[in-house]
């Protein structure tokens, strides 16, 4: 069969009017007896399209007349199939035949169909072949009818505007610290002509966290677990509508991941007096910003961090220094910018008072920065969280010692990142 | 929270009663503490008032007090030369004795409590002290820096500007320690006094001051600096400040300009540059991504520091996946150069290149000779 016209054809009803019947056998026709044809093409589902073409017949004579059809299924331009000429079982009624292609199979584009119509009567046994035959020619052009369907795949989801976010894992039971969240709202893309509610499918990535729903429009996403590393996608969703797959949405889990140094000052004075007041002894301050997993990101901002000892590892025979907490313990403070310091000092008064630890000297005995040699006293293991004001909750992100030596204090053996 | 106790809860208390009976012997306080300064931007919008002045505070209990002699307003209703009345919570765990008192000059951020003028101060440093309400300044500034950090004013400075002028004479004047941290501050809330300081300090030579000026430019992103940082290096690598120098660079720095970018291109390729500024400058580019850098990010990949090759990796992936600059996922919509194996190679982290490096490597290497007619020069 010869295709007509396959390019830019609309679907509509197309109308052939029946001439020169030859009338040489019986009376099958007369010019009231119409051959109609048309092909649709409709979106029947999220996942499937109908290109079908159907021929029925009116006037005079019409429910002497079967059916008949040939339709061919064209995407995106190139030939994909064709059911050859099919009739109808039933006299006088419409003949509809017609292809369901599965979208997820064939994907976006446009689906195409193009269908040639005739008609056959068993009474005059004869066809209303659009072709010419010895009986002449039984149809005028344009013999064939079409239809196509442009479909382009569901957009991709991706946050929800305005409230969604890169989700940061803050550690186990930790949802929400400062501006920063485990957990997100998402929202489907344009379902682009798929009437279905989608349905969410983690193509990559389930063990990194889940959805509120899976039928719906805006799940919330909750991590479950810090991303691989930075710019790393675990995490790769589809949203389905009837099993056409739409375009993936990229995520990554981000955390609290590091810690950067922003420097040290140790003075005789506790740097939180506003006076300066000298004392006996040294207060260090140790600077940090908090870093997550991208090496180009700015520090986190407005957030908890909290530390956590272990037990004192007294390193200069007979010390007894006093500490500030005991082992599993330690202090918290919420970070309203980027900067926090780490506060280690020692003093008993101003400068000349007696140094006593309980009823005795202190052992050894401390003094002001830059005076006197420097000489490791004790350490005690100290680990860093952010996520929380509880001492060790939240993500951990540095270990170290907490080094007092006789006139300053310094974080020693730094393990940052400390996962 | 202080504590002075080691030990179990037997022992402290027995330290305890020893220190009482030995009534007239002051006890070693070991410290420990956490402390932050807080958003300079957020106290500006938090508070009714702003001022200079000179303050006498008395700590009662759980509340402390003070008197403010008022100097400047730099913002609000009080006037010069009057007298204003503030309280404020102290930490529950203070170890500090009521009673003590102290006077200082300084930035006092205030809230009016009630129309009969009474002021609730706002904490400028948090989990420090009691008398943590105040920013110190000096009371004598040298003539050059008031005339300086006056001049960088705009004709109608607004809070934030005056402010910063208060922040910059406590660094110029050489008072600060890690806070205020004039970088930071500038980032949340931008002034020209913060922009002319920098410039001052990258000028000056003053060591304690160039790394913080550079620092600062970076965060802004002025194009010239990457030019300046490269002729310094050598100078100001020594500098206690230039850890912020990197920081910066390899953490905020953004520009379009295309010989910035070329400079931030030699210094991450430069076989004599140290390698913290090889790899801010590459991590910079890498960040940026854009396609006139191309070239020297993928020269990266072949490098033997692991950072650097992370950089490679990360800038290429950035581009190939069209993800925006500084930003994390790829942009919504098509794009000529991603794939689903762009997506899959996607890092821009060193743990992973030194776990999978020939995965990651190999991967741009081939994408880089496929693609790379594309950004000819």
């Amino acid at each position: 069969m010869k295709l007509h016209r396959l390019g830019g054809i609309a679907a509509g009803v197309l109308i052939l009017q029946l001439l020169g019947v030859p009338s040489a056998h019986c009376q099958c026709a007369d010019a009231t007896t119409t051959l109609h044809g048309y092909s649709t093409a409709i979106r029947l589902n999220g996942n499937a399209v109908r290109l079908m073409g159907a021929t029925y017949l009116t006037g005079d004579y019409y429910n002497w007349w079967y059916g008949e059809a040939n339709i061919s299924f064209y995407f995106n331009s190139v030939y994909e199939s064709t059911t050859g000429w099919l009739m109808s079982n039933a006299l006088g009624t419409e003949f509809d035949s017609w292809y369901t292609p599965t979208l997820q199979t064939y994907g976006p584009g446009i689906y195409l169909l193009s269908t040639g119509h005739d008609a056959y009567t068993p009474y005059c046994a004869m066809s209303l072949s659009q072709y010419c035959n010895q009986y002449g020619c039984t149809l005028m052009p344009p013999w064939n009818t079409g239809a196509s369907i442009s479909v382009q795949r569901p957009g991709a989801p991706n946050y929800a505007p305005g409230v969604g976010h890169t989700v940061f894992y803050l550690g186990a039971g930790v949802t929400s610290d400062g501006q920063y969240s485990d957990n997100t709202a998402l929202l489907a893309g344009n379902p682009n002509g798929a009437p279905e509610t989608p349905q969410w499918v983690f193509v990559a990535g389930s063990n990194f966290g889940n959805l509120s729903c899976t039928n719906c429009q805006e799940p919330v996403f909750t991590a479950t677990k810090i991303g691989t590393g930075c710019l790393s996608y675990d995490v790769v969703l589809k949203t389905s509508y009837n099993g056409f797959l739409s375009d993936p949405f990229w995520q990554w889990t981000n955390g609290p991941y590091r810690n950067i140094p922003t420097g040290t000052s140790s003075t005789n004075y506790d740097p939180d007096d506003p006076n300066h007041t000298p004392t006996n002894g040294y207060y260090t301050l140790v600077g940090y910003q908090t870093q997550g997993l991208c090496s180009f990101d700015a520090p986190l901002n407005q957030y908890d961090v909290n530390e956590q000892f272990g037990s004192d590892a007294p390193q200069y025979p007979g010390e007894n220094w006093p500490v500030a907490y005991q082992s599993g313990q330690g202090g918290a403070l919420y970070v309203s910018t980027s900067n926090w310091a780490d506060k280690i000092g020692i003093s008993t008064g101003a400068p000349g008072t007696p140094e006593y630890c309980g009823s005795v000297l202190c052992v050894p005995q401390f003094s002001n920065p830059g005076v006197g040699q420097q000489t490791l006293v004790d350490y005690i293991p100290q680990s860093w969280f952010v996520g929380g004001t509880t001492s060790g909750i939240g993500a951990k992100v540095q270990s170290d010692n907490l080094q007092r030596y006789t006139n300053l204090g310094a974080h020693g053996s730094v393990v940052s990142p400390a996962q | 929270m202080e504590n002075h106790c080691k030990g179990s809860t037997l022992l402290c208390v027995a330290i305890i009663l020893g220190a009482s009976q030995l009534s007239a012997t002051p006890q070693t306080v070991a410290h420990s503490s956490i402390s932050a300064p807080a958003s300079i931007a957020g106290l500006i919008t938090a508070s009714d008032a702003v001022v200079t002045g000179t303050a006498t505070g008395t700590l009662t209990g759980g509340t402390a007090s003070a008197t403010i002699s008022v100097e400047k307003v730099l913002k609000g209703s009080p006037t010069s030369g009057s007298v204003l009345h503030a309280t404020w919570p102290v930490s529950p765990g203070l170890t500090t004795p009521a009673g003590s008192s102290s006077t200082v000059h300084g930035l006092f951020y205030l809230r009016q409590t009630n129309t009969a003028g009474e002021w609730t101060a706002l904490p400028v440093m948090l989990g420090s002290g009691w008398f943590n309400i105040v920013e110190p300044i000096p009371t004598t500034v040298p003539s050059s820096i008031v005339t300086a950090t006056a001049a960088s004013l705009p004709a109608n400075p607004s809070v934030f500007d005056s402010v910063a002028v208060e922040l910059v004479t406590v660094v110029e004047s050489g008072n600060g320690s890690l806070y205020p941290d004039l970088v930071t501050t500038a980032l949340e809330m931008p002034s020209p006094v913060f922009d002319a300081a920098f410039r001052r300090f990258v000028g000056g030579g003053v060591p304690a001051l160039v790394c913080t000026g550079a620092a600062g430019l970076l965060a802004e992103g002025d194009a010239a600096i990457p030019g300046t940082v490269l002729k310094n290096y050598a100078a100001w690598s020594s500098m206690v400040n230039w850890p912020r120098v990197i920081l910066e660079m390899a953490t905020a720095y953004v520009s379009a300009d295309s010989q910035a970018l070329a400079t931030l291109g030699s210094l991450a390729t430069g076989e004599k540059i140290p390698t913290d500024l090889r790899v801010a400058a590459g991590t910079a580019l890498a960040a940026i991504h854009a396609p006139a850098s191309l070239q020297a990010l993928a020269s990266l990949l072949d490098d033997p520091n692991v950072d650097l090759e992370a950089a490679a990796v990360g800038g290429l992936s950035m581009f190939a996946n069209n993800v925006p600059v500084r930003g994390h996922g790829p942009a919504a919509g098509p794009w000529k150069y991603r794939s689903n194996d762009t997506i899959e190679h996607s890092a821009f982290d060193e743990g992973l290149i030194r776990n999978r490096g020939p995965y990651y490597l190999q991967f741009w290497k081939n994408w880089w000779t496929q693609n790379q007619a594309d950004f000819q020069q």
